[in-house]
């Protein structure tokens, strides 16, 4: 148990005595955040147990607690045990967690599922309406009532756009199809797709038409 | 195999704020499997943001006004910008997953891909290792117990943060960035000529290729400096073509201020051989250049 204790401290010396954003802060950093994981000395905020969900916002608060640890390595006193400093800062984490928790908008609905297939049938039900979604989307690129999509092109070449990359995709055309049949190399064309779904004018076309 | 990975790997719980990102990325219009894609690559993606966050790396989010749900279900890409740095892809795989294949459309301007075995339930990740950038021509075929330790990946993102920002006072201490050249190593003995001066104490350029890998516009980004005073030093940054005489047309060169502010540009016209622009900074400031074409952009940090 003392040993661990010394070898956090070390390792907290260390990272303090290595400048900001140099190798050797970080790797005494990394080291120690695993350390701290998995030393089981992580307080249990046991007075919170009966908490709905205690379990997530414990999860979130140990994120919290340890991304803040790490930004304010710093401020550490050698003379204190490195948990004792830790369990600080996740007190005060896990107290926010909990109110951002209670803030957070109730569309999130899969507080209680475990298993990732129940997880994803809940994301996914309603698969009937995800159809017309699908037809809706496939209207609005094929129409492109705006031509926005039409206007982007990859350089010159007016023919290889974001429309016609778009009904491609909605086919189910591979990414090696779509460059036989326009010219480009993947990379040139994943790039252009990439860049070009983030333009702030083709996200408020798409919410305007498809919201 | 799993066991070593778990030893050596990072490990980042994926609570409520995870999930919500996912849910939020992916109620876009596709496929059961598609969906699928985009949230296990969303909490990849957070795991990785997270790691690097608490390793102090500045990573570039992206605003809600450029999420695009709806689109982004047809590609599959999960990257996490980081900043100076470049893009680094995130790839969630499972526990009992020994291969990963790197698909085409990840695009060629990755630094890094990284891996992030995700437990069945969903709850917790563990940044399990790292290879650098690979040719994607190739879509290579990754096993997952030959990756790059979490450590060597401190290192290898640190060296390119350090490469990303030119120190001006260690050039005068002729301690000159990764990348940074002499101009006789970049130049032919004809450019060397249009752009030779004599005000400048040093003189380096960098090569930087503007737009993709196979279709890349390779440009020569000229710096010289010259200390005015104690506190103040005088630059010119140029841009000048590597393979042809002129420059592309509307080739931009912009400096920026510390807090991202544009203060000085110049753009090409036709036939010119370079374009350029003239500063001087106090000791202490910073500074950014970007150099634009089109699309394409690639920015310089500098530090005085």
């Amino acid at each position: 148990m003392c040993e661990l204790a010394e070898q956090m401290r070390q390792l907290a010396l260390k990272a303090q005595n290595n400048p900001s954003n140099s190798v050797a802060r970080r790797k005494a950093l990394n080291s120690l955040v695993k350390l701290i994981q998995g030393s089981g000395l992580l307080s249990r905020q046991q007075s919170w147990s009966q908490l709905p969900n205690f379990e997530e916002i414990y999860q979130e608060a140990v994120n919290d607690a340890l991304v803040k640890f790490c930004k304010d390595i710093d401020k550490y006193s050698p003379q204190y045990p490195v948990m004792a400093w830790v369990n600080h800062i996740f007190r005060w984490c896990f107290l926010d967690a909990v109110s951002r928790y209670r803030e957070r908008t109730q569309i999130c609905s899969f507080d209680e599922e475990a298993a990732e297939e129940r997880l994803f049938k809940d994301l996914l039900e309603g698969e009937g309406q995800s159809k017309e979604d699908i037809n809706l989307f496939r209207d609005f690129i094929e129409s492109d009532p705006e031509g926005i999509l039409r206007d982007l092109h990859i350089r010159r070449d007016r023919n290889t756009n974001l429309q016609r990359i778009l009904i491609f995709l909605c086919e189910g055309r591979e990414w090696r199809d779509i460059s036989i049949k326009s010219g480009h190399p993947i990379p040139t064309l994943s790039s252009f797709y990439q860049r070009s779904i983030k333009k702030r004018n083709v996200v408020e076309y798409c919410r305007k038409y498809l919201q | 195999m799993n066991i070593n990975n778990q030893q050596d790997s990072f490990k980042v719980f994926l609570s409520y704020s995870a999930h919500d990102i996912a849910k939020k990325q992916s109620q876009g219009i596709c496929s059961t499997e598609a969906t699928k894609k985009v949230y296990l690559n969303s909490l990849a993606t957070y795991a990785v943001d997270y790691y690097l966050n608490c390793m102090s790396f500045e990573t570039v989010k992206d605003r809600d006004s450029s999420q695009n749900p709806w689109m982004q279900t047809f590609i599959n890409t999960a990257d996490v910008e980081v900043k100076n740095i470049g893009k680094i892809e995130c790839f969630p795989v499972s526990q009992n997953t020994k291969y990963c294949q790197i698909p085409q459309e990840v695009a060629s301007d990755r630094i890094a891909y990284i891996f992030v075995q995700i437990n069945p339930s969903l709850d917790e990740a563990h940044i399990i290792g790292f290879t650098p950038n690979v040719n994607v021509q190739s879509a290579p075929t990754i096993a997952l117990n030959q990756l790059q330790s979490v450590d060597n990946l401190l290192e290898y993102l640190t060296q390119k943060e350090q490469a990303a920002i030119v120190n001006i006072s260690q050039w005068m201490q002729e301690l000159i960035t990764e990348g940074w050249q002499n101009l006789e190593n970049i130049l032919n003995p004809q450019q060397l000529a249009f752009v030779r001066s004599r005000q400048f104490s040093i003189t380096q350029a960098r090569k930087i290729d503007l737009g993709l890998q196979l279709d890349s516009t390779p440009i020569a980004l000229v710096a010289r400096v010259a200390s005015e005073n104690e506190d103040t030093i005088n630059m010119t940054i140029q841009a000048c073509p590597l393979e042809s005489t002129y420059l592309p047309q509307g080739l931009e060169l912009i400096v920026n201020d510390e807090n991202g502010v544009s203060v000085l540009n110049a753009t090409s016209r036709e036939h010119d051989n370079w374009v350029e622009v003239t500063l001087s900074a106090q000791v202490g400031e910073k500074f950014s250049v970007d150099i634009c074409l089109g699309e394409s952009k690639v920015t310089q940090e500098f530090i005085v």
